[in-house]
C-alpha cells in the first residue's frame, strides 16, 4: 500500500517533461519486480518476459503524458503489461500454427528448456495445470493465487466485475485440482 | 503432495531470473528509451527532409512550368506579330504591284512616255 502511494505521488512529476526522466527511473525502481513477475507468470520464459517488460515500459513512457488518472497509475501499468503479455502470446501462437505440437505443449517445453526454470516435478505439473486454463482465466488465477491481489484490483486491471472474477477463480481452481489428481 | 499444492507454503513459483537482472535495470531501460527516441527523431527528420525536397522540387517544377508558359506566350505573340506584319507588308506590296500593273494595262507606251514628258515638263 505504501508502495502504491509512492507510485501515485509520481504522477505530476512524470507529466512534467523537465522532471520526467528522474521520476521514470523511480517508477521503474518501484514497479519492476511486480510487473516482471506478473508478465513472467503469463509468458513463462525469462527472455520473453524481459522483452515484454521492456515493451511495457516503452509504452508507459510514450503514453504517460496522456494518463488521465481515472485509475491508479500502478493499475494502469499492470493493464498495459497484461495487454503486452497477451499480445505476445497471441503472436507466438500465430507463429506456432504450422508446428506439429499443441500450443500449450510448446509453452511447457519452452518453459522446461528455459535455464531460469527451476521447478521440481510437482511444480512442473502445477504449471502444466495452470497452462491448461484459458489465457484470461490463467491470468486471473495467477494474480489471485500467487500475487494475492484483491478482487477489486484485479477487476480494475481486467475490466471484469468482481463477481465474475470470483467465479472465474473458483472454476480455475477446480480445474487445476482435477488436472492434478487425474 | 499434489493435494497440498494450494497451501500457502507451496506458493512458490519455479521461476528464476539471471543474476543481477534487476540491478541497473532502470539505467539499461532509460538508455533503450533514449535510443528509441533518437531513432524516432532521425526517422522524423528523414520524413521532414523528404517533404522539404518534395516541396522544393514542386516549387521548381511550378516555376519551370510558369517560365515555359511565359516564354511560350511571349514567343507566340512575337511570331503572331511578325506574321501579321509580314502579311500586311505582302498585302501592301501586292497592292503596289497591282496598281502599277493596272496603270500599265490602262496606258499604252506612248501615253506613258507622254505622261513622263509632262511630268518632266511640270518639273
Amino acid at each position: 500500500m505504501k508502495e502504491e502511494n509512492e507510485i501515485e505521488k509520481l504522477v505530476p512529476v512524470l507529466k512534467d517533461a523537465a522532471t520526467r526522466d528522474r521520476a521514470f527511473g523511480k517508477l521503474m525502481q518501484l514497479t519492476k519486480h511486480s510487473l516482471y513477475w506478473h508478465i513472467r507468470k503469463i509468458v513463462l520464459v525469462h527472455d520473453d518476459a524481459d522483452d515484454v517488460l521492456q515493451n511495457t515500459y516503452i509504452k508507459v513512457w510514450k503514453s504517460i503524458e496522456n494518463f488521465k488518472g481515472d485509475c491508479q497509475l500502478f493499475t494502469w501499468m499492470y493493464r498495459i503489461a497484461t495487454n503486452e503479455a497477451l499480445t505476445f502470446l497471441a503472436q507466438q501462437r500465430m507463429r506456432s500454427v504450422n508446428l506439429p505440437l499443441d500450443y500449450e505443449d510448446l509453452m511447457i517445453s519452452r518453459m522446461e528448456a528455459d535455464p531460469y526454470f527451476d521447478g521440481d516435478a510437482v511444480q512442473k505439473k502445477f504449471q502444466e495445470a495452470i497452462m491448461s486454463l484459458p489465457e484470461k482465466q490463467r491470468m486471473v488465477f495467477n494474480m489471485r493465487y500467487f500475487d494475492e491481489m484483491e478482487y477489486k484490483q484485479i477487476a480494475e486491471i481486467t475490466g471484469t466485475s468482481e463477481g465474475a472474477l470470483k467465479a472465474s477463480y473458483h472454476i480455475a481452481a477446480e480445474k487445476i485440482k482435477k488436472f492434478l489428481t487425474e | 503432495m499434489m493435494e497440498n499444492i494450494f497451501d500457502d507454503n507451496q506458493k512458490k513459483t519455479p521461476f528464476e531470473v539471471p543474476e543481477g537482472y534487476f540491478e541497473n535495470f532502470e539505467e539499461r531501460m532509460m538508455a533503450r528509451i533514449k535510443e528509441d527516441e533518437e531513432q524516432k527523431e532521425e526517422r522524423q527528420q528523414i520524413v521532414l527532409n523528404s517533404q522539404k525536397r518534395r516541396k522544393s522540387s514542386w516549387i521548381i517544377g511550378a516555376a519551370a512550368t510558369v517560365a515555359v508558359i511565359v516564354i511560350g506566350a511571349y514567343a507566340f505573340v512575337n511570331i503572331q506579330n511578325d506574321i501579321t506584319n509580314q502579311a500586311a507588308r505582302i498585302a501592301e506590296v501586292a497592292t503596289e504591284d497591282d496598281y502599277y500593273d493596272q496603270v500599265n494595262e490602262m496606258l499604252e507606251s506612248e501615253e506613258i512616255e507622254e505622261a513622263l514628258a509632262q511630268i518632266n515638263f511640270e518639273e
